[in-house]
């Protein structure tokens, strides 16, 4: 029999969800191990109870995928932003929803999913100028006129002469 | 409507898919990558781009002609960036991080065939060197050409610099000797170790997890300027946190290379070795069997026209190296032994984790006649290739056995790229 664990939306909706899913999310297995047996709902007051829809899917779909390594060598998974194509469906979602997605996975401690958030980040910035980058995610140019002039002082070795 | 605010965790890892290794600090800067773009945009995002941009500096210099698929030359910015760096650091306010105090790795690559590195340039290398501390380096990578020995000396110079004091938590050196090319453009012929190089095998970091020597071609067989100082012999290769060791051409005597692999870190997995005189030997091959138990991948290769050496491993070397060695995933035995189909049926039954190998060798005991237990290679041998030569001769092709051929296709599931004789198949 397959044990079901509850998980409380921030919106205060409840999921009933495989124990063996919800262990996709680190910050879950570990609490789970640290509680013991348990029927008390898990509150995760961070996420909101659409998101928290779309990241059960998304550990349903990859429920039979082998556990993400431990290991924090972030230098061999560089450069291959191809995702594949369920994945691809999965996160065409409009960009409020797919940051909302990106901070929940980062939460829930998901990093294959995580990264997945971050490749189509990646490709939304791919060959884009930075007035670009500012439009496509809605992003206000903070800095300070004088942050500027700094910025393009460190950068002017770089310029033809 | 604006989205909510990504912190500089999650930006960081979306930014490392753009920081790849073909560009360093030097190209994003020209060539405005996205990574750069990225640095640009807002004070999150710059915080999160900058350690990416400069954690690694690639200095090129030479003639634009003999480049292939590196970097271009970038040497003419060189003195301008080492200005930028250092007016930076003199005019810098108290918690102020510099760039160059993000820099891990440094690449240095050389060509000058026509005319001399410019000096200037390379001192501009020195105050941007002069700005690191000991222990933020983890890199290095070096490749020398040309055919001048100032350049020579002057680079060599920079990169003992490095070696003696910025070199605290080097995990990963690579040095690549180039040589010279005569201005006619024939062979090249390779100065390593040269007697200025001697300075850098006897300051090889101990911190290394990889290292990499590597000389073009050796010079003159027989010469004494190919073989390593007697003062650097016993102890250059004692790494105790050594996982990967290339070496390319380098005249290393096998008992001192024997007792080195000892003092190896307990995960020394990748072992590449190219070398035409007598490294590779039988007691090199059980030395490796008994003290690095957990090999992953293996390649000894020798020249095709050393057609008979008495330093080859012998068949029985290698047989033990198998049974060994129960994570092998790959081995590459290219002209250094004549194995038998002895060999073949130990292998093939035996090696399990086994996922490439490629033999190549003169010799025609090895047809896989009579090698019908498959039960190691089925379970992950992905690719196989395998090239026997009689009489020492390159065009006297071996065939294989094709019930052997037949049956390896049959039972290996996983195999995707395999060449039996002189048939290359790809499947997928």
């Amino acid at each position: 029999m397959t044990t079901k664990v509850t998980l409380t939306s921030s919106d205060n909706e409840n999921f009933s969800v495989n124990k063996e899913i919800t262990k996709r999310s680190i910050l879950i297995k570990n609490m789970l191990e640290d509680v013991g047996k348990s029927d008390t709902p898990i509150p995760l007051p961070n996420v909101n109870s659409k998101v928290l829809r779309k990241v059960i899917e998304w550990c349903e779909y990859h429920c039979m995928d082998p556990l993400a390594p431990t290991n924090e060598n972030t230098e061999n998974q560089k450069q291959n932003t191809d995702i594949e194509d369920w994945d691809q469906k999965f996160i065409e979602v409009d960009q409020e929803t797919l940051f909302k997605i990106i901070l929940a996975t980062n939460y829930l401690n998901i990093k294959p999913l995580l990264d997945i958030g971050c490749k189509t980040i990646t490709n939304m910035i791919k060959g884009k100028s930075p007035e670009e980058i500012y439009k496509t995610f809605n992003i206000v140019n903070n800095f300070t006129p004088k942050e500027e002039a700094q910025i393009r002082k460190e950068n002017k070795w770089a310029e033809d002469q | 409507m604006t989205s909510p605010t990504l912190p500089f965790e999650i930006l960081d890892n979306t930014f490392r898919y753009l920081s790849d290794n073909i560009y360093g600090a030097i190209e994003h800067h020209i060539k405005h990558t996205d990574l750069f773009n990225c640095s640009l945009v807002s004070r999150d995002w710059r915080a999160a781009a900058l350690p990416l941009l400069w954690h690694d500096i690639k200095f090129s210099c030479g003639e634009k002609t003999v480049w292939q698929n590196s970097t271009p030359p970038n040497d003419q910015v060189w003195p301008r960036l080492s200005d930028s760096l250092v007016g930076e650091r003199e005019n810098a306010s108290p918690g102020h991080i510099d760039r160059s105090s993000y820099l891990r790795g440094i690449e240095m690559a050389t060509n000058h065939v026509f005319k001399r590195c410019v000096g200037h340039n390379l001192t501009a290398v020195v105050r941007i060197l002069e700005l690191l501390s000991p222990s933020q380096l983890r890199r290095i990578e070096f490749s020398l050409l040309s055919n001048f020995s100032e350049d020579w000396e002057s680079h060599i110079g920079v990169l003992q610099m490095i070696l003696l004091f910025l070199a605290q938590n080097i995990e990963d050196f690579t040095f690549f000797d180039k040589g010279n090319v005569p201005p006619d453009f024939e062979i090249s012929h390779s100065i390593f170790p040269r007697t200025k190089t001697d300075s850098i095998l006897k300051n090889i970091p101990k911190s290394l997890r990889t290292l990499s020597l590597r000389a073009e071609n050796p010079i003159e067989r027989h010469s004494d300027m190919a073989t390593i100082p007697a003062d650097c012999e016993h102890d250059f290769l004692n790494l105790t946190e050594l996982r990967d060791l290339f070496l390319f051409n380098l005249r290393i005597a096998s008992d001192q290379m024997e007792q080195s692999l000892q003092t190896w870190h307990p995960d020394f997995h990748t072992l590449h070795i190219v070398d035409d005189f007598c490294l590779i030997r039988s007691s090199l091959v059980l030395a490796l069997a008994d003290h690095c138990r957990n090999l992953r991948s293996l390649s000894l290769l020798r020249d095709s026209g050393i057609v008979e050496s008495d330093a080859n491993p012998s068949e029985y070397s290698l047989i033990h190296l198998i049974d060994s060695l129960p994570h092998l995933e790959a081995l590459n035995l290219i002209f250094v032994a004549t194995l038998s189909n002895w060999f073949l049926a130990r292998c093939a039954s035996q090696s399990d984790r086994l996922q490439h190998l490629e033999i190549e060798q003169y010799g025609d005991q090895l047809t896989g006649e009579g090698v019908v237990d498959m039960s190691g290679w089925k379970t992950s041998l992905k690719s196989i290739k395998i090239k026997s030569y009689r009489n020492n001769n390159l065009s006297l092709k071996l065939e294989m056995s094709n019930s052997f051929v037949d049956n390896v296709l049959l039972e290996c599931k996983h195999l995707g790229v395999y060449a039996f004789g002189f048939n290359f198949r790809s499947h997928n």
